[in-house]
């Protein structure tokens, strides 16, 4: 299985903490998996790279 | 040839350059009255022959409003490649304080090595509560913080737990202390006058400042005697207003000196206030009381009456209400993966993106969790909570 969730809006803090709960049969204990991740706000408003240009055919 | 005969004649007589002067500018006059004599006879024949002459181009007019605008342009500084210096400094994201975030207080008393009741925490349930607590990846901030948010100086983060400790109890600093500095959680300690470093099961002096040199451990006051601060009819109110003075200030005075630090919160014995109560201590110079209410501090909750949790020793009840945040459920009865775990035979249980503990610079990113090394899962339990904060407001 795999959980995914897109973000709908940009985030204007620099960390994010996320946390999915699950249960392996309904009658267990929930389970939980957490892990953080941090944002570069400055990078994140430079130019992003591009991507290479097309090479052009050699004659 | 001409131009050198010219200079020979204005190197022998120089009196003569002011002569040929005057030709000139003779020449230039007649040249010039010469064209306009020319053009009004073109413009007579063409009148003559019929032939339209070709229109003149005016000079539009100006507004005033465009005469400005022109001005501005001339102005050379306009296209100054080069900013100012104040610009050119790299700015700082400005401060957002943030008022959604939620305070869980957890109040605990003293603590064993084994047994336990409502006011006594085995020390393996209370290992197992920090640790469920480090796990969820919950932040534990100083109570310090509280007030620092509140007071918009710092951020806390969306959700965040406080630990306090009421009494002074040897087994605070026996047993709770070692889990608390095993995982760098802050925590405050209540003590009353009447029971610190005086033998028996008290907090010593030298173990109290052993807590604090960690910069983990910070001291408020629980009173003098820790008795009810509400009024008992034995008393007038002036003997009342008195004693309950001397509650607020000795304790504090008696802390302050022995310990040389600012003793600025407070806990009510037993919960008991009212706003009497509670504008007395304020006066005295407590800019947080906190009561025994399981309640969560929020924005709008009055330092002066900041809701704890008392987490019993006999049952996870008030815990796991502590510990759950915006209805979604408990962290006290859940079992949290390591987000390194693996399967027996190696292979990683979960795979996680954006990657744990990286840095991305993708500010809308898609979050993905692959469970399948986990196995089976019950589709409906599935839930995802997404924590936004500022890292600095997190104090570990």
């Amino acid at each position: 299985m795999t959980a995914r969730y897109a973000m709908p809006n940009r985030i204007r803090r620099d960390e994010c903490s996320i946390t999915i709960t699950f249960k392996r049969a309904p009658d267990l204990p929930d389970e939980s998996v957490a892990w953080r991740f941090k944002i570069d706000l400055a990078a994140a408003y430079l130019p992003q790279a591009q991507p290479p240009l097309p090479v052009a055919p050699e004659k | 040839m001409i131009l050198s005969s010219l200079r020979a004649i204005l190197c022998r007589f120089p009196q003569t350059r002011f002569l040929c002067f005057l030709m000139l500018i003779t020449s230039l006059l007649a040249v010039q009255t010469g064209c306009s004599r020319i053009k009004e006879k073109l413009q007579r024949l063409a009148q003559t022959a019929g032939v339209e002459p070709a229109p003149t181009v005016q000079e539009p007019v100006l507004t005033a409003e465009e005469e400005k605008l022109n001005a501005a342009l001339a102005d050379p500084k306009l296209f100054d490649a080069s900013a100012p210096e104040d610009d050119a400094a790299p700015k700082a994201i400005p401060f957002e304080l943030n008022r959604s975030s939620i305070v869980s207080i957890l109040g605990y008393h003293d603590f064993r090595d084994r047994g336990g009741d409502a006011m006594l925490i085995n020390a393996t349930k209370f290992r197992e509560q920090m640790q469920a607590i480090k796990d969820s990846k919950i932040p534990v901030v100083p109570l310090n913080d509280v007030l620092e948010w509140r007071n918009g100086r710092k951020n806390l983060p969306e959700e965040c737990i406080v630990i306090t400790m009421d009494d002074g109890w040897v087994g605070v600093y026996t047993y709770a202390y070692p889990v608390l500095k095993e995982l760098g959680f802050p925590f405050t300690v209540y003590l009353y006058k009447k029971y610190v470093n005086i033998g028996g099961r008290s907090m010593t002096w030298v173990q109290l400042k052993e807590m604090m040199d960690t910069g983990l451990c910070s001291v408020g006051s629980h009173s003098v005697s820790h008795d009810s601060l509400r009024k008992k009819t034995k008393r007038s109110d002036a003997e009342q207003q008195l004693w309950l003075i001397s509650e607020f200030k000795d304790s504090k005075d008696f802390l302050e000196e022995h310990l040389k630090i600012p003793v600025t919160s407070f806990a009510y014995p037993y919960g008991n206030y009212d706003q009497a109560i509670l504008q007395t201590g304020h006066q005295l110079g407590y800019e947080t009381q906190v009561t025994v209410n399981g309640q969560k501090v929020t924005w709008e909750t009055p330092l002066g009456e900041l809701g704890r949790y008392i987490i019993h020793g006999d049952n996870d009840t008030n815990f796991k209400l502590a510990t759950s945040f915006r209805g979604r459920g408990e962290i006290g009865s859940s079992r949290a993966l390591r987000t390194d775990a693996t399967t027996p035979d190696g292979k990683p249980l979960v795979d996680l993106y954006p990657r744990p503990d990286t840095t991305i610079t993708e500010r809308q990113p898609l979050i993905e969790a692959r469970l399948a090394g986990i196995g089976t899962i019950v589709p409906e339990s599935v839930s995802m909570r997404i924590r936004r904060n500022w890292a600095g407001a997190s104090a570990v």
